[in-house]
């Protein structure tokens, strides 16, 4: 007796359950597996979207974008050094600011605001608010590089070898949030560590090296994953930048762009580029499972 | 831990004038980043005072001419720069998605935080596993699909639809962490007073939590106002342009076959002065959720 009225109350819980999460189950099913099957699925032919006639070419999209595609190569390898290098200059200026944010000097409230006012410039404004600034003929960043002597200064975006570059040096200008993350781990940290370390003559470095750091390390890793993955899938700037192409001369196109080109203008080869978009997520999975494996390494256990 | 914190209380014994340098080099640090991050802005303001000819041919440091209140009246005046509508657009497709994903995610995650379901916590973990997979995976089949029944043009819907379904995984996240903090006694109170399931989501878990909606209307204006990757996807006609659009509007004005082309740096500093007004307000407004958002969540790039 006592059994049945369980069981009833167990089903009334399913479907409750199911009022209210059946949303996400249809959507997960719309929006995440469907794509990914059908992804997979175009990955095998080559169709483009206008075109009915759809042939079933096998592994030859992979094959060919491996060993035949050039710019499927360049833009691989220039998302991975994007990625990368915006990556530590992020990472060293988020940390380096938020460290100096910590510090107990007056004015400090005046400072966080200041820094943070890149951020406010919509993502879709940056391109052109960096392009005015760096442009060799009119930009602040030349002019001022020749006031200290500079006699060639660089064309940055202008020209193919220092494209690429350029797009990296803004893209360090987007430390804001990182910064904050950092911020707010590093104000969870007990002073009196550091007091007990000064009594102790520690210099600066070290109790920024043995205590903080330390300390600070799952915030560490957990912003190394958001910004390689954020390098890879770098999009706003990349576009802004190379007019949607990738200019000057395919040095700015990397890999979201390529494959944006791919598949959303013409002739639409949708099939091709599932075939890309798949070879890219497996390289973000590998790039995750590196990471975690690294993380072994630097980030401490028993942080509370 | 309390014996370190009594160790550490009376004494300091650096000595002062050490640590007087100490600030010194503080500042000196603070000012200089300072001045980098300044930097895009002042230029921004500086540029959009000059005359076209000034803008376009000379690096100035401080302008030489003073045009600001033309350069505002051509840029609002330019027949294809209709800000009011742009705006407009945008709010309509920021409202969509907001209330969409406030909405279903929190029903979501309170079917989650509050029910049994035969593997709910492996169907969770597949959720979350998914928010690995790249856009541009899933957006290949949401292309084809929009382009082959034709909705693609009509009323932003493949900007705003996957809201609608509960698609923001990490929001059903933070929405059920926070659900999962209810006590349990006062769901049973309100079940013994009659309420039903849904009364008592709409009326006790929500309301607890309005905090994580203030998030969702916050993540979402950022996101809904800077995201590029959609319009460039699906947005053709000039009346369906968001702000997004604004700016290239006057970067591509003169341009012509020819790879290298005038840009009018005074016009389109006007026009990014005007666009990212909506969040300067946003963030003065609301300075402290906004960073408190920002730094939980680590959003735009």
């Amino acid at each position: 007796m006592k059994h049945s009225k369980f069981r009833k109350m167990f089903r009334q819980e399913y479907r409750f359950f199911l009022i209210f999460s059946g949303i996400a189950l249809l959507g997960f099913s719309l929006f995440y597996i469907y794509p990914i099957i059908r992804t997979l699925m175009l990955s095998f032919t080559n169709k483009t979207i206008f075109d009915p006639t759809v042939e079933y070419v096998g592994l030859e999209n992979y094959i060919y974008a491996l060993t035949n595609d050039p710019l499927f190569h360049q833009s691989m390898i220039q998302s991975l050094i994007f990625a990368f290098a915006s990556g530590v200059m992020v990472l060293v200026t988020s940390l380096l600011l938020a460290v100096l944010l910590n510090s107990k000097v007056k004015f400090i409230g005046i400072f966080r605001t200041i820094y943070f006012i890149p951020f406010i410039i919509p993502s879709f404004a940056v391109g052109a608010v960096y392009k005015n600034l760096f442009n060799p003929n009119t930009g602040l960043i030349n002019q001022i590089l020749e006031w200290f002597g500079v006699v060639d200064p660089p064309l940055w975006y202008i020209a193919p070898s220092s494209a690429l570059i350029t797009m990296i040096v803004i893209s360090s200008f987007g430390f804001g949030v990182k910064m904050l993350v950092f911020l707010a781990a590093l104000q969870g940290i007990d002073p009196a560590l550091y007091e007990v370390a000064q009594m102790e003559g520690a210099s600066k470095w070290r109790s920024f090296r043995f205590i903080t750091l330390p300390l600070i390390s799952p915030m560490l890793f957990f912003n190394i994953i958001l910004i390689t993955i954020d390098g890879l899938k770098a999009f706003s700037l990349a576009f802004v930048m190379g007019n949607g192409q990738g200019w000057p001369s395919n040095s700015t196109l990397l890999f979201p762009i390529y494959m944006f080109m791919t598949a959303f203008n013409m002739p639409f080869r949708l099939g091709y580029a599932a075939a890309m978009a798949w070879l890219f997520f497996l390289m973000i999975l590998g790039l995750t499972g590196v990471n975690f494996l690294a993380s072994r390494f630097y980030v401490e256990k028993d942080v509370t | 831990m309390e014996l370190i914190k009594r160790l550490a209380k009376p004494v300091s014994n650096i000595p002062k004038k050490k640590r007087k340098q100490h600030h010194a080099m503080t500042y000196f640090l603070l000012s200089f980043f300072a001045l980098i991050a300044l930097l895009p802005l002042y230029y921004l303001v500086i540029t959009s005072m000059k005359d076209l000819n000034e803008a376009s041919t000379m690096a100035t440091m401080w302008p030489q001419s003073f045009a600001l209140f033309d350069n505002i009246r051509f840029v609002l005046n330019y027949p294809d720069y209709n800000v009011v509508r742009m705006f407009i657009n945008t709010m309509i497709v920021f409202v969509l998605k907001a209330v969409g994903t406030g909405l279903t995610c929190s029903l979501a995650a309170y079917g989650f935080a509050m029910y049994k379901f035969p593997f709910k916590n492996t169907i969770f973990f597949i959720l979350l596993s998914a928010m690995m997979i790249p856009g541009e995976l899933l957006g290949i089949p949401i292309f084809e699909f929009m382009v082959n029944t034709g909705l693609k043009e009509i009323a932003y819907i493949p900007l705003w639809i996957g809201a609608w379904f509960a698609t923001d995984i990490f929001m059903i996240f933070l929405f059920r962490q926070f659900f999962q903090t209810i006590p349990k006694s006062l769901i049973e109170a309100a079940r013994m007073d009659g309420y039903s399931e849904l009364q008592i989501f709409f009326k006790i878990a929500i309301p607890l939590n309005k905090p994580v909606f203030v998030t969702v209307i916050i993540l979402y204006f950022i996101g809904t106002y800077n995201d590029l990757y959609g319009p460039a996807l699906y947005i053709t006609q000039k009346s369906d342009w968001l702000m997004a659009n604004s700016i290239s509007i006057f970067e591509n004005m003169y341009r012509s076959g020819s790879s290298s082309y005038l840009v009018p740096w005074n016009y389109v500093s006007v026009a990014s002065l005007i666009a990212l007004m909506p969040e300067v307000l946003l963030f003065s407004f609301m300075q402290k959720q906004f960073m408190e958002t920002a730094a939980g969540v680590g959003i735009k790039g």
